[in-house]
């Protein structure tokens, strides 16, 4: 009995559920790492604008001193 | 925890994946051409060492998952959650191979995909069970509640693993006994050569080394995962 057609059909699918699970760790890996790299460039933002808003705050109050 | 996210690789995964793709690269040459063919299924037989080998480690990662649930219980940590997630996700990976894999087996060897026999209902069942812990988990928003709620849920689910290890040995089944055929309860069980042997004890080995592969790389897309959250809720909450 030739069933060579089934072995090559097995063999992709262990390839195919074995390959898509790798690439999908892959794909989310990078998904994360570019979500987080996001996340904390915006919340670095954030306390340099609080410290603008402070000078900001100090020189008016320096101001109406004088 | 922000080191767990934003460290390079450790040396040791390095050599186990060096060592995975090593061990699975021999594997699959021994599969295809030191182990001789089978007399009366033909080729197709050689997929029996990825079938063997895939179910394995399916098993022993839910197994495994829950025992890291039971830790948790014990000793609530963030890192046993994260464990246990990745564990479930490749033993479900490698069970959902071990399932194709029998039923392209299935069709020359019983000339059918699928049949409802004992082995094959209760992997299914088991696949299904742990599917399910996924889909829970992915309902339960509060971080801790869902790790509680997880760990217990695989204790439970790890049930059906030696229920359908053992439903070869229990119920009648075409299923073949590989381990343990000699045993009287065994219905049916197959001989194999010696280099059938050591090309199933090899490949063994290959979907150990690359489970365990697999599951440090998903507990680090886990750790980074928890680090984009915890930012997330820092950021809805300021």
């Amino acid at each position: 009995m030739d069933t060579t057609n089934y072995l090559i059909l097995g063999s992709a699918a262990v390839f195919a559920i074995g390959g898509l699970h790798l690439l999908s760790l892959a794909v989310r890996h990078r998904n994360q790492r570019e979500q987080l790299a996001m996340l904390e460039a915006s919340s670095a933002r954030k306390p340099a604008a609080a410290k603008k808003f402070a000078a900001k705050k100090k020189a008016a109050k320096k101001k109406s001193r004088r | 925890m922000a080191s767990r996210t934003t460290e390079k690789k450790p040396l040791l995964l390095t050599i186990i994946d060096i060592a995975a793709i090593v061990s699975m690269g021999v594997a699959i040459w021994m599969a295809y051409f030191y182990a001789p063919r089978e007399l009366v299924m033909g080729e197709v037989q050689r997929i029996f060492y990825f079938h063997a080998a895939s179910g394995w480690i399916g098993m022993a990662a839910l197994i495994g998952a829950s025992l890291v649930g039971i830790i948790y219980l014990i000793r609530p940590h963030k890192k046993w959650d994260i464990l246990a997630v990745a564990a479930v996700e490749v033993g479900l990976v490698y069970s959902l191979m071990n399932i194709v894999t029998g039923s392209i087996w299935a069709r020359p060897a019983w000339n059918t995909w699928w049949t409802w026999d004992p082995r094959l209902v209760t992997a299914t069942i088991m696949e299904l069970t742990f599917l399910a812990y996924l889909l829970l988990r992915q309902s339960i928003e509060d971080p801790e509640r869902r790790a509680r709620f997880g760990a217990i849920y695989s204790i439970l689910a790890a049930l059906t693993v030696p229920l359908s290890f053992y439903s070869i040995r229990i119920w009648r089944t075409l299923h073949p006994v590989v381990i343990g055929s000699g045993s009287p309860t065994a219905e049916g069980g197959f001989d194999m050569t010696r280099p059938m042997l050591y090309t199933l004890l090899v490949m063994i080995l290959a979907f150990t080394l690359f489970g365990i592969s697999v599951i440090w790389h998903r507990v680090r897309l886990g750790w980074l995962q928890d680090k984009v959250e915890e930012l997330r809720l820092k950021r809805m909450g300021a």
